[in-house]
Parts: C-alpha cells; structure tokens; sequence
C-alpha cells in the first residue's frame, strides 16, 4: 500500500456516507483521481449501498399505506371505545356498590336493634323471673316461722297446763 | 396542506383528534416500515410490528413529554417492539433463529403483505434479496440498527450515536464491521 492510501484508507467509508468535512472531502477526491485502488474501495462501499438500501427500501402505492392507516386508526379507536366501556361498567359497579353498601348497613343496623331489643326484653323477663323465685322463697321461709311459732307456743301452752 | 410541527399534531391527538392521528401515521409510517422491513426483512412481520407501534404510540402519546424529538420517542418505541416480537416468536419457535423465515399471525390478516408490493420478482432480484439477507442476519442487532439508521434513514453518525446512547466512534465501529460483512457475502 503506498503511503498516501494510508493516510485516507481509514477516511474512504466516511467519504462514501458523506460523514467527512469539506476541507478532507477536497483532499480525498483529489487523491481517488490519481489513485485506482482507494478509487475501487470507495465504488465497491457505494455499490453495496446502493444494493442493500435499494432491497431494504420498500415502498407500496398509497391506497396501501392508506389501507395501513385505517386499520391503526381502527385498532386505536377500538382500544378508545373499550376503556371508555370499561370505565362506564366500573361507574355502575362503584355505584350499585354503593347502593349495595348503604342497603347492607341499613339491614345491619335494623338487625341489631332488633336482636338487641329481644336480648333486652328477655333479660328483664329474667330479672322479673327472678325476683319472683326470690320472693317465693321468702314467703316459704315466713310461712315456716310462723309455723314455728306456733308450735313453740303450743308447747307452752302444754306446759303451763 | 402545509405538513404541521410534529408538537402542534400532537397535541391535536391529545384532544381526540382522529384526523391528526392520519395526520401523524402518514409522516411516520414509511419509516417505520422500513426499519423493521431493515431489521426482519419480512414483509408481513414490518407490517403487524408496525401497526403495533403505532397503536402503543398513540395509545400512550400523554407519556411523550417533548424532551426529545418524535423520531426518537418513535424509534425506541420501533426497537422495543420489534425485539419484543422477536422474543416471543423465539419462545414459539425455539427452532427458528432467522429472523426472516418467522412469520406472524395471519389469522389476524386476511391478505399477504408481499402481494401488495410493487417489485418485479426477477431472478436477480431474488438472488441479491437472498444474498442481502444472508448478509443482514450475519450483522449483530447492533450493526444491523446502525447500517440501517445511516443508510435507509439517512442519519448522520453523531445523530445515530445520540439515538442509540453510544459513542460516534463505536457507531463508526459498528458500521464499518458490517460494511465489512455485507461486502463478503455480496461479493461472494
């Protein structure tokens, strides 16, 4: 390789991109005039290019691309429509929820009363049951001194005579 | 029509513009196109994943926040489905490692993308479609990206570099190793 190619074999891919500054773009094309083996680099990095870019390039008629549009538009709207029903169902069920919440409590509320009253009236019925036995007991405890007495008395009587 | 800042058709899809997102697609959608056409070579499979995108994009177009330009916001949005789609088609086909004999879900599509486009299927043709695949699925992901952001997009290497997050001299790096491969396997 002669010394020359040296310098600029490194700067030939950037010539073929068009990535270098004018003042070396001036330099390289003067040395790819006098020099057929930088020349044939430079034409082999362009024509691979130009190969690849022309296979990777695809291009459809705009019926095409209009027909891509629609169906992105399609898809995206479809997504809109279904989170805007999805919000609209949740609405409902927070709503009935809250009905549902608020009808729960009340039977709650009611339930407890109730059962609370009922717990209340048949303590008292017991409280009443009670006094009741307490008291019957100390009509049978009078009853059984008064009888007492009145042996005790007998027997005095008995005595005296 | 004069063609809109990409902010202002945007903003117009935010509002619930239906127009604005045809407005949208319509700038971006050859582009998108080709650079998955560049990454799969497979007709069906850049038109599905390209939908795909602009479906994600728009759905989620709240989340671009204008720090960087749309083109960059798209690309990476491009990549991630397109590395998405290749991972779950490998855990469907372990067996299938090329990218362009996969296919995707047809049942989805009632037509075949290739039918729709205008290329004379010539021997030629064929022969150098093979030999420019052969050649893109020896280049690493890498590689392949970078040939084609420069060559089919026509990006600059700084502009590569700041989209890709790495230095210019590994984008310079990477295109001149598949520079290198391609030239091989054309030649050859």
């Amino acid at each position: 390789m002669k010394k020359e190619c040296e310098f600029f074999r490194d700067k030939l891919l950037d010539y073929s991109m068009d990535e270098l500054d004018a003042d070396i773009v001036e330099k390289v094309k003067a040395h790819l005039e006098i020099c057929p083996d930088c020349w044939k680099i430079v034409d082999d990095y362009k024509k691979i290019n130009s190969i690849t870019v022309n296979v990777l390039k695809v291009d459809f008629s705009d019926d095409i691309w209009e027909m891509e549009r629609k169906e992105i538009i399609r898809r995206v709207t479809q997504k809109i429509d279904l989170k805007k029903e999805i919000i609209r169902i949740l609405k409902i069920l927070f709503t009935v929820k809250r009905v549902l919440t608020a009808a729960v409590v009340t039977i709650l509320l009611v339930t407890c009363i109730t059962f609370g009253g009922i717990q209340y009236k048949k303590n008292q019925e017991l409280n009443k049951e009670k006094i009741i036995i307490e008291n019957i007991g100390l009509l049978e405890n009078l009853e059984i001194l008064e009888r007492l007495d009145f042996y005790k008395k007998l027997g005095e009587k008995r005595t005296n005579l | 029509m004069s063609i809109r800042d990409d902010r202002e058709i945007i903003n117009d899809i935010k509002s619930g513009s239906i127009h604005a997102m045809d407005e949208l697609i319509k700038k971006y959608q050859k582009r998108v196109y080709n650079t998955i056409y560049g990454l799969c070579m497979n007709y069906d499979v850049a038109w599905d994943v390209s939908q795909d995108v602009f479906v994600k994009v728009i759905k989620n177009i709240k989340s671009f926040k204008e720090q960087s330009s749309f083109w960059t916001y798209l690309y990476r949005i491009v990549i991630n489905a397109f590395y998405d789609w290749t991972r779950k088609e490998k855990t469907k086909k372990r067996a299938t490692t090329n990218f362009s004999d996969m296919t995707t879900d047809d049942s989805k599509r009632s037509y075949e993308v290739k039918d729709m486009i205008n290329i004379e299927e010539d021997f030629d043709r064929k022969m150098l479609e093979e030999k420019v695949k052969k050649g893109l699925d020896d280049l690493t992901d890498i590689q392949r990206q970078v040939y084609i952001l420069k060559n089919i997009e026509g990006m600059k290497i700084r502009e590569i570099a700041e989209l890709l997050k790495i230095s210019e001299g590994t984008v310079k790096s990477h295109l001149s190793r598949a520079m290198e491969k391609l030239s091989v396997i054309l030649k050859g």
